[in-house]
């Protein structure tokens, strides 16, 4: 019972359209270098597509479907789908295999000139009780006017349904600074962002509400977002980041600093360190640390990444942190194949505040 | 300079700053669902709106109300909603009926401890007791 209801559980920890932060620094400056998106994730550009066939062990065309599919030069399609299995345990006596999927979303982009349509759409997790209604859906779609077209920098515009940037946006979502903190899993939702990417800066504001008619999204509140981020040289990055949330319920504020550091070509350092403070309308206010590290080291198509998590809930009281230490190996085995070990070893005030837990999972990512 | 800056992030970021061994927090409703449910059971693949597994939601006051008062009644009892009712203060014969304890503390009737991915810590589940004992203020 308890495989089945992980597999449930976790069949909705999909990954949002986001890409590796871990390549910035390292294979190149910005986001928006690989990607169509200024905010980085879901389809590449043709320097993008070139990154994952060189670095990969075994090559092969990049481009969507191995580019035997004709397309006009406006649009772009994309994809990616992904399942994971392998070993979990919450406790000493909740262990056991899983195997679930976890994201099956295609992507479109189509161009002209200056503006520009993306749409994110697949299948996640439904609502239980409401398969029919919510299996579906587009986790993404934006209209985007772009100051420079075919470029990689300038000024970007973006209008729609999308994750407010904030924080590393890493893929894997457990890790803390997303986890709890300003970018959570299925986290997107509708705004405007104007958003200025230049080599040696970027700077990303963005207003958003909740989606009030299908809340198909974790985000309940209205605010905005703020993250700038300035390459003080080409292999060292430091950035500041603010975030104000408001629900019916409570506010939520988020002020953070990130940094980011190559080391020759193949080390990359970086750091989420978030100051949260969450006042309760009804009484309560609470002061937290969020924080993520990764170092990661790249060697031939692989990549491996360390990552060091500190959540400390109030900080006003002892016993309340929980730390996690993951181990993830990535082998880039084709342009479009990748294969991930994901172990994360997690405690409660470094072990002395109850059992820890953990999981070791193989996950198999094909990008179409 | 640039090594040294990151290891005092991770410092900071690993330094237990908390002052005060006990815990006065809000005995309420809203914050125990705020501070506590929304952010470890509240998640997008677990009990928000947006998943509802078993039809629970945590990641809102009014969503956690509905869940307690109306969907899965067997989450929290008051006095009051004993069989026969008993008015309060009514011992723990109200804390152990409460599901919402027995899933955080120990198992669910399917062996689970929730939340799946950890444990909460022994402050919260203490927190959640007392405010189950004191007849769960801000519930109804």
């Amino acid at each position: 019972m308890r495989a089945l209801v992980i597999v449930i559980v976790v069949l909705a920890a999909s990954r949002a359209a986001v890409a590796y932060p871990q390549f910035q620094l390292v294979k190149d400056q910005t986001c928006s270098a690989c990607h169509l998106s200024p905010a980085g994730g879901g389809l590449l550009s043709e320097n993008g597509l070139a990154t994952a066939e060189t670095m990969s062990q075994w090559g092969t065309a990049p481009e969507v479907f191995y580019k035997k599919l004709p397309l006009p030069t406006w649009l772009e399609l994309g994809g990616d789908v992904r399942g994971a299995g392998g070993f979990d345990q919450s406790d000493t006596d909740d262990k056991g295999f899983v195997v679930f999927p976890m994201q099956a979303d295609v992507y479109a982009a189509a161009t002209f000139g200056a503006y520009s349509v993306h749409v994110t759409a697949g299948i996640r997790d439904p609502q239980d009780g409401n398969t029919t209604a919510t299996l579906f859906a587009s986790r993404e779609h934006w209209v985007q006017w772009q100051q420079n077209p075919g470029e990689t920098d300038g000024l970007f515009v973006r209008l729609g349904r999308f994750m407010p940037v904030f924080g590393l946006r890493e893929a894997e979502h457990p890790y803390y600074d997303r986890r709890y903190g300003g970018s959570p899993l299925y986290g997107e939702t509708y705004g405007v962002a104007v958003e200025l990417v230049k080599p040696e800066y970027e700077i990303h504001a963005t207003g958003f509400i909740h989606d009030p008619i299908f809340k198909d999204s974790i985000e309940r509140g209205n605010g905005g977002a703020l993250y700038a981020e300035v390459r003080v040289t080409e292999k060292t990055s430091a950035g500041v980041e603010a975030k104000v949330d408001i629900t019916p319920d409570d506010k939520t504020t988020y002020v953070g600093v990130v940094g980011k550091q190559a080391l020759g070509g193949n080390v990359l350092i970086q750091a989420d360190v978030q100051f949260v403070h969450h006042k309760i309308d009804a009484g309560g206010i609470e002061n937290q640390i969020v924080a993520t590290a990764i170092g990661s080291y790249f060697i031939g198509p692989f990549m491996i990444d360390l990552g060091l998590n500190d959540y400390h809930e109030n900080l006003a009281y002892k016993l309340l942190d929980q730390e996690a230490v993951d181990l993830n190996a990535h082998w880039f085995a084709t342009s479009h194949l990748e294969l991930i070990l994901t172990n994360r070893f997690q405690m409660l005030a470094f072990g002395a505040d109850g059992e820890s837990s953990g999981y070791s999972l193989l996950q198999l990512h094909y990008r179409l | 300079m640039n090594v040294k800056m990151w290891l005092c992030v991770l410092l900071i970021a690993g330094c237990n700053v908390s002052s005060d061994t006990s815990d006065d927090r809000p005995q309420t409703f809203e914050f125990i669902t705020q501070a506590i449910l929304k952010p470890s059971c509240g998640t997008a693949q677990c009990h928000s709106a947006l998943k509802a597994v078993k039809g629970d939601v945590f990641d809102s006051v009014d969503g956690a109300r509905t869940t307690m008062t109306v969907t899965h009644t067997d989450l929290v009892f008051t006095c009051e909603q004993l069989e026969p009712a008993e008015t309060f203060p009514c011992g723990d014969d109200a804390l152990n009926l409460s599901y919402l304890y027995k899933v955080i503390d120990d198992k669910d009737i399917e062996g689970d401890r929730m939340p799946l991915d950890q444990a909460l810590s022994n402050k919260d589940i203490v927190l959640i007791r007392e405010w189950i004992r004191d007849d769960a203020p801000g519930l109804n």
